[in-house]
């Protein structure tokens, strides 16, 4: 588990930027202005490459040892620890309080543009708790780190709470992504409801290259739907969205997480699915994240993955007879039976993810997605155990 | 077709309901929902079979014509050249110190310019531009000299040894090819 | 942030119906089939949908969710939506949209062959009157174009074709180079006996990227018995021109079809053996028709609709057996009712559908220049009755489509509004055709308890939904499979 915020060591900032750690690869491609980056001075061949290129307008440095920096310009210092910044990253200052937020890693699996922390649900197993604050300075914030970005990351995810609850900065922070990383494939994860509530859709049409809508669906009726996310009419606002997304040619990834009550019903919910919203591209069965709200309704919520086997087996041959993509997220393969290994994706965000003793012997860990940094003993499987042998050949 | 979707709604809620309490609001009700959703309904298009895997994989498909392509093909943008364009100007303002590097006397001439618009570029933007080489050259195992902002004899032995590297020609200037394989932007 | 229990979000408590209907199942009159107006179902026990249609449904009840999931209920209208089954309408009928896809032209009556069921009024192989003219060739054309529809499957029949192929190859040209600046997708199909087959008119068909349909109407000595030639030799004509055809144009361009006689019914593994001897992966067994000489001939050569159902049990259940061995074979009938019981998906066949297919799903070109909205409507004027001739390939469609002849069909074109159709929990997935029973009864609407049409529809969606719901996982696997490609993002097959 990889923490995302520190607290630093800093001098002579006067503001709050967002800033690029650059090296001498980052400086020679030219793609972000000295006075948005961060010298990286924990690099000895940087040190070594000669004064001219400090006198260079950068924002500050980052260093180990505050005195290689110049004198009189601003410099920062990561203490030893857990926290690890490195060259590409982009990192939000926040020098009143020492402390330095890690706001877009290279290399990482999932980075994430967080837009708000208010929601219009409020699902039992939430796993980012919404807040009813006023956080719409986020959407400038957003504007600037995605400029930061490299543009060669494959893809970000567009989270929170809510997006949707962002109005008309939903469609510009997907415009300007569209604008700066043409290159990147988007999603945006957000239950649809404004789309079947009045809000256009056709204002996406068209606009980014490659934009998914990744929405939960937890029922074939609303008895069920709205009961996990705990409103009132959400299911429908939800199913007219989806309509509304399709109407718009958006591509849509439908996400369910396997919480007990959605497990009873999957099978009927995989026909609801193929009968009424076949356009879907993507169908994701989601091992339950045990955080946040989850943890509180445990008795409600958790299954054993090892029991939904037949169950999770018929609704993925199910779907996938009729050219319907699946994946299973975040279960690991040892609770899998083997013909649904094909379909198992390594979905855990690396920052919070982890394999456990069990795992040590086991000849697919490779292949595994493992466990959430914060699994517990009572919300992990009772058949979690190294996999000896398979029937496939090794990768 | 909205229309005919109105009608079937409103067949939909003209039923033997069997519901308790107001039967006639129950209907209107019904009714009002059926035409407020017939401007959600789509035509359901048929997943796109793009040989999604069997689980259990037998007879091989029997498909005969191709399929019909849908709107939703995956395809990224192609990109656009890789300078920058800052959302706000710098606050940050360079301390005395940091007064023009000396050094650089004249105007360079004859050198090609690498620039895509006819106008020279400034001085400034020049050195800007040896330093980002130098700097690449510097990243890559070559060496430059120092990082400085001029074409000094280092910097130009090195670009050669680079370029030969790269099977480009030799001639240490600074051509878009060159550029482009030290994975330098060419600034607007 | 307090959490409610599931009970909280049931909302107002009690449920209404929406439209829905229902049958005893056949083989367990202990449970009823119930279906939507879309054409979703499911099947319960009888004492609970009694239950549900009296409103005693308790909405914890897995039964209350089934239904209100295939929108056969709704409770809370407030909480509900509708968008998911007037989508699902949308859907079903979307082979309404863009007009007639299907259009036949009948180049030539003149056959080679002389059989007693032929439904074709054919002439003898020399009388070249009976031939499609150049001038009724280009008006054809000019009306094909003024259809709607973007994607148009041309089938030139007959007679037979081939006799008179300068005709195919003129039209074939002219409306490709009038596709030019059309730009519809084009699909060129003949339907032939397959005899004499030149290699001159199969380079032709190559280039052009013609799809055959031939009659194979089983083993050798059941061919030759069925379609006879002077020569006797038509089943090997038949198989000689199979052969060369998916030489030059590829295995799946060559399809076949069987005509079921009398004789026929009495060896239905054999004919499908037949089948599978020649490689085939598709079969249609098609019941005789009550046109052109098949009426003369009802008696001898005729059967009643129950010996094709029993027939079609037997060749059901061999065909399951074959497929269980490995070898594909599907039955193209049972694929179209197999895709409208277990997709939601519209098909490409003019046959089975309400608003009917004739005229608005497909239009025939007769050599004379008469038009009509099926080929059975041309047989019938073929024996003297004009009652659904649409009009002339020189008057516009408008013209055609406020024709009497069409405002007879469209009288009787509306299964859910016929009587017995109306009430039928298969009328969402069935059709209407009022041509048929015209023909049979004397009465476009017609007299459901004694028409054949429905007798054989109801007995085919009841013989396949029982062996779907009572087959072991491997056999509702193949009806699946069957199912599934139907509808799976290709190609769509339109039936002759």
């Amino acid at each position: 588990m990889q923490p995302l915020e520190a607290k630093v060591h800093c001098e002579q900032w006067p503001e709050l930027p967002l800033l690029k750690v650059a090296g001498l690869a980052e400086f020679a491609s030219g793609t972000f202005p000295p006075e948005r980056m961060l010298l990286d001075l924990r690099d000895a061949q940087v040190r070594a490459a000669g004064s001219a290129i400090y006198r260079l307008p950068w924002a500050g440095f980052l260093t180990d040892v505050p005195e290689h920096a110049p004198p009189s310009r601003p410099w920062i210092a990561v203490p030893q620890g857990a926290f690890k910044v490195g060259v590409g990253d982009v990192v939000e200052l926040r020098p009143h309080a020492s402390k330095m937020a890690l706001r877009y890693r290279r290399g990482s699996n999932n980075n994430i543009l967080f837009t708000t922390e208010r929601c219009n649900s409020y699902c039992l197993m939430c796993s980012q708790p919404p807040r009813e604050v006023d956080d719409g300075w986020r959407v400038s914030q957003l504007c600037n780190l995605i400029e930061l970005i490299d543009k060669d990351v494959p893809s970000l995810t567009v989270t929170g709470g809510e997006p949707t609850l962002l109005g008309k900065n939903l469609r510009r922070i997907v415009l300007r992504c569209a604008d700066v990383l043409p290159q990147t494939h988007l999603q945006v994860l957000s239950n649809g409801r404004a789309f079947g509530d009045g809000v256009p859709a056709r204002t996406f049409e068209g606009l980014h290259p490659s934009l998914t809508w990744g929405i939960p669906l937890y029922g074939d009726h609303y008895g069920l739907h709205d009961y996990i996310v705990q409103s009132a009419g959400a299911f429908s606002q939800t199913v007219r969205g989806l309509y509304a997304l399709d109407a718009a040619k958006q591509r849509i990834e439908l996400r369910v997480v396997l919480v007990k009550p959605v497990v009873e019903r999957l099978s009927e919910l995989a026909r609801f699915i193929y009968r009424n919203l076949p356009f879907v591209e993507h169908v994701a069965l989601m091992g339950t994240e045990p955080i946040g709200f989850a943890r509180a309704h445990y008795d409600d919520l958790w299954m054993d993955p090892a029991d939904m086997a037949p169950v999770l087996v018929r609704a993925v041959d199910f779907l996938s007879k009729r050219s319907m993509r699946v994946s299973l997220y975040n279960l690991p393969l040892c609770v899998l039976s083997e013909p649904l290994w094909a379909y198992s994706r390594k979905s855990i965000s690396d920052w919070k993810q982890q394999y456990l003793p069990a795992c040590e012997q086991c000849v697919v860990k490779e292949r595994c997605g493992g466990f959430f940094a914060w699994t517990t003993d009572k919300w992990t499987s009772q058949a979690v155990e190294s996999v000896r042998e398979t029937s496939c050949a090794k990768h | 077709m909205r229309k005919t979707l109105t009608v079937v709604g409103t067949t939909l809620s003209a039923l033997h309901g069997v519901a308790h309490g107001s039967d006639n609001a129950d209907k209107a009700n019904l009714a009002a929902l059926a035409l407020h959703d017939s401007n959600y309904a789509t035509t359901l298009a048929a997943p796109l079979n793009l040989n999604v895997r069997n689980m259990y994989a037998s007879h091989s498909s029997h498909s005969s014509h191709a399929s019909h392509a849908s709107h939703s093909s995956h395809s990224s943008g192609s990109g656009t050249s890789y300078g920058y364009t800052p959302a706000y100007t710098p606050a940050y303002a360079p301390p005395p110190q940091s007064a023009a590097p000396q050094g650089l006397g004249g105007v360079v001439t004859g050198a090609p310019l690498i620039s895509p618009t006819k106008t020279r570029p400034s001085i400034d933007q020049l050195q800007l531009m040896i330093m980002r080489v130098q700097a690449a050259l510097y990243a890559r195992g070559y060496d430059p000299g120092a990082i400085d902002g001029e074409m000094s004899v280092k910097t130009k032995e090195a670009l050669r040894l680079f370029q030969a590297a790269r099977g480009l020609p030799a001639n240490a200037k600074m051509t878009t090819e060159t550029l482009n394989a030290l994975g330098v932007a060419l600034t607007p | 942030m307090k959490f409610a229990a599931r009970h909280a979000f049931v909302g107002n408590p009690g449920y209404r119906l929406l439209p829905l209907r229902f049958r005893r199942l056949p083989w367990d009159s202990d449970r009823v089939l119930v279906t939507s107006v879309s054409g979703d179902w499911l099947i319960a026990q009888r004492n609970d949908f009694e239950r549900a249609v009296t409103g005693q449904l308790d909405p914890g009840e897995p039964l209350f969710a089934d239904m209100e999931s295939r929108f056969l209920i709704s409770a809370d209208p407030e909480r509900a939506t509708l968008a998911p089954i007037l989508s699902q309408y949308r859907t079903r009928k979307d082979y309404l949209a863009e007009g007639p896809r299907l259009h036949i032209f009948v180049v030539s009556l003149r056959c080679h062959h002389t059989c007693a069921y032929c439904q074709v009024s054919r002439q003898a192989v020399g009388q070249t009157a009976f031939d499609m003219t150049e001038s009724t060739a280009r008006h054809a054309v000019d009306r094909l174009f003024d259809w709607p529809a973007k994607t148009l499957t041309i089938e030139f029949q007959g007679g037979e074709p081939l006799l008179r192929f300068d005709r195919v190859q003129q039209l074939t040209k002219l409306i490709e180079q009038r596709n030019r600046t059309e730009k519809r997708t084009l699909r060129f199909v003949i339907a032939s006996t397959l005899h004499d087959l030149t290699d001159e008119q199969l380079s032709f068909m190559r280039d052009h990227g013609f799809e055959l349909s031939t009659s194979l109407d089983g083993p050798e000595w059941l061919h030759n018995l069925n379609r006879p030639r002077p020569e006797r030799d038509s089943y090997q004509r038949t198989v000689d021109g199979i052969e060369r055809g998916r030489r030059v144009l590829g295995d799946g361009a060559v399809s076949a079809l069987t005509t079921l006689t009398r004789r026929s019914l009495e060896v239905p593994k054999e004919i499908i053996n037949e089948y599978r001897k020649l490689g085939f992966h598709s079969i249609s067994l098609r019941p005789l028709s009550p046109y052109g000489f098949a009426r003369k001939t009802g008696t001898r050569h005729g059967y009643t609709i129950g010996d094709f159902l029993k027939f079609y049990e037997v060749a059901l259940d061999h065909l399951l057996q074959i497929n269980r061995e490995g070898y594909f074979l599907e039955e193209t009938y049972a694929r179209m009712l197999l895709s409208l019981l277990l997709t939601p998906f519209s098909h490409g066949y003019v046959d089975l559908r309400s608003p009917t297919g004739a005229g608005l799903g497909a239009v025939v070109y007769d050599y004379d220049g008469r038009v009509y909205p099926s080929d059975e409507a041309r047989m019938l004027a073929a024996m003297g009755d004009h009652s659904f001739a649409l009009g002339r390939v020189d008057e516009s469609i408008e013209t055609w489509m406020s024709s009497p002849g069409m405002q007879r069909v469209l009288g009787a074109g509306v299964a859910e509004a016929l009587p017995t159709c109306a009430d039928c929990a298969y009328v969402p997935l069935c059709g209407s055709d009022p041509i048929d029973h015209y023909a049979r009864q004397g009465d476009s609407i017609g007299h459901r308890p004694t028409s054949d049409f429905c007798r054989k529809q109801m007995g085919l969606f009841d013989t396949l939904l029982q062996r779907w719901e009572q087959g072991s996982s491997v056999d509702r696997g193949i009806l699946e499979d069957w199912a599934l490609r139907a509808t799976r993002r290709e190609g769509v097959l339109e039936a002759a």
